[in-house]
């Protein structure tokens, strides 16, 4: 009979396993910002079509302020304010793609007179 | 709360296989386990024997068995006459059994044992009583309950028919289709690798199945048996908001409590873990699939 605990507990742990597997999804990008597009229909809110700025396209949502965004991203003055990731230097939007890079932006915020400047990834010009 | 829910199941799934492993290594001769009430299983039918008359035996064979307990109680041989509480195998005495496996032939029993019981159970064979807890041989069953889905699995409400065809006094063949139905938002998107991902929540898609194990009442009286299920299912699934659509083969492992409320209709309440594999289409390919569900049914005797 301990055979049969063996095996009833080898089902139980690959059962296990098997549902910690499940649980792994990509926590960095997602239908509201980051992930790739072509059409609106792909993400929550809007996409920024493929081209030279956001490669492979981009979710995002719009915003005014940085209130607006998501953990991880900050309002940029870009298209009339999109979310988009924080940065500090280009290999933090490596798992954008290899064309995206850490670029200086406006930040928007609510008060017109403060005029400051936010890193955000964005496509690098080629 | 996805992986708590995930835990939760893994923690039902580890219980209820070692409680199946448990009841099988207790279902050999030799072992003092008390046997379900009413039950005619071959191995607590020895054990009965060997038990002073008015032991759990009370109930379809509670007399004759009472009786051939004391018979044997008074014969040197018996495992009991010395008092001695190591159970040695005894001769089959032919017990009152509504269930096929228990009617097999037996070696033929000898001295008053044989004599008692012969006069007791006419041919060896009897129609279920009115004590047995599970009287029928067929029974059919529906259940409403919720299931936590999640990534590629669905969840939402819900709801299930069941068929059991009796095995022996314990195990039932459990046959069955559900249905799923959670929302139908838009979850899935195209990471940075131009893969799809599903995020669905808990309560998302929709899946319909058939499926197939068995069942094992534990029951100790005829008002509560606890049981444990297992077995396998094949399911169709779909996210309607996505365009996902999938099929998916996963073992289930499940526990509970059923309770009679009638001589035929019982009510019942437990929880249920399901895992395996699922092939997704949109180039999903192969993905896990796991849910966790709790349901609430009521099950009815088919009267033959």
């Amino acid at each position: 009979m301990k055979s049969a605990r063996a095996a009833a507990l080898a089902t139980a742990l690959a059962l296990s396993a098997l549902t910690l597997v499940a649980c792994q999804q990509s926590a960095e990008v997602s239908r509201a910002v980051g992930a790739m597009c072509d059409e609106k229909a792909e993400c929550d809110e809007r996409c920024m079509p493929p081209d030279a700025l956001t490669p492979g396209g981009f979710c995002t949502l719009s915003c005014l302020n940085d209130g607006d965004c998501p953990a991880d991203t900050r309002c940029a003055d870009v298209e009339g304010g999109v979310c988009l990731f924080a940065c500090q230097h280009d290999l933090q939007c490596e798992f954008l793609g290899q064309d995206w890079g850490c670029s200086e932006e406006e930040l928007l915020s609510d008060d017109p007179e403060e005029i400051d400047e936010v890193e955000v990834c964005l496509g690098s010009p080629q | 709360m996805s992986r708590l829910a995930a835990v939760i199941g893994c923690v039902m799934a580890v219980s209820a296989a070692a409680a199946l492993a448990d009841e099988a290594a207790a279902g050999t001769p030799g072992e003092s386990r008390p046997s379900p009430a009413g039950g005619a299983d071959p191995a607590a039918g020895v054990l009965a024997q060997a038990e002073p008359a008015g032991a759990d035996r009370e109930g379809a064979a509670g007399e004759s068995a009472g009786e051939s307990a004391e018979d044997l109680a008074e014969d040197p041989a018996s495992p009991d006459a010395d008092g001695g509480t190591e159970a040695r195998p005894l001769p089959e005495v032919p017990q009152s059994s509504p269930f096929p496996d228990d009617s097999e032939p037996s070696p033929e029993p000898s001295g008053d044992a044989a004599a008692d019981t012969s006069a007791a159970d006419g041919e060896g064979q009897a129609d279920p009583t009115p004590q047995d807890p599970l009287p029928g041989e067929q029974e059919l069953g529906a259940s409403l309950g919720l299931a936590l889905g999640g990534g590629s699995t669905p969840g939402g409400l819900r709801i299930g028919g069941r068929y059991y065809y009796r095995l022996s006094s314990r195990d039932w063949f459990d046959a069955g289709v559900g249905f799923t139905f959670g929302s139908s938002r838009e979850a899935c998107f195209r990471d940075r690798r131009d893969d799809v991902v599903c995020d669905h929540g808990f309560a998302s898609g929709f899946a319909a199945e058939v499926r197939a194990g068995g069942i094992r009442f534990f029951g100790s009286d005829d008002t509560f048996s606890p049981y444990a299920r297992l077995g396998v299912a094949g399911r169709i699934i779909a996210f309607p908001g996505d365009e996902v659509r999938g099929i998916a083969a996963p073992a289930f492992v499940g526990a509970g409590v059923r309770a009679r409320v009638h001589d035929f209709v019982a009510v019942t309440g437990g929880a249920e873990f399901l895992s395996g594999p699922a092939w997704m289409s949109r180039g999903m390919g192969l993905e896990p699939h796991a849910s966790f569900a709790v349901s609430a049914g009521v099950e009815f005797t088919v009267v033959d």
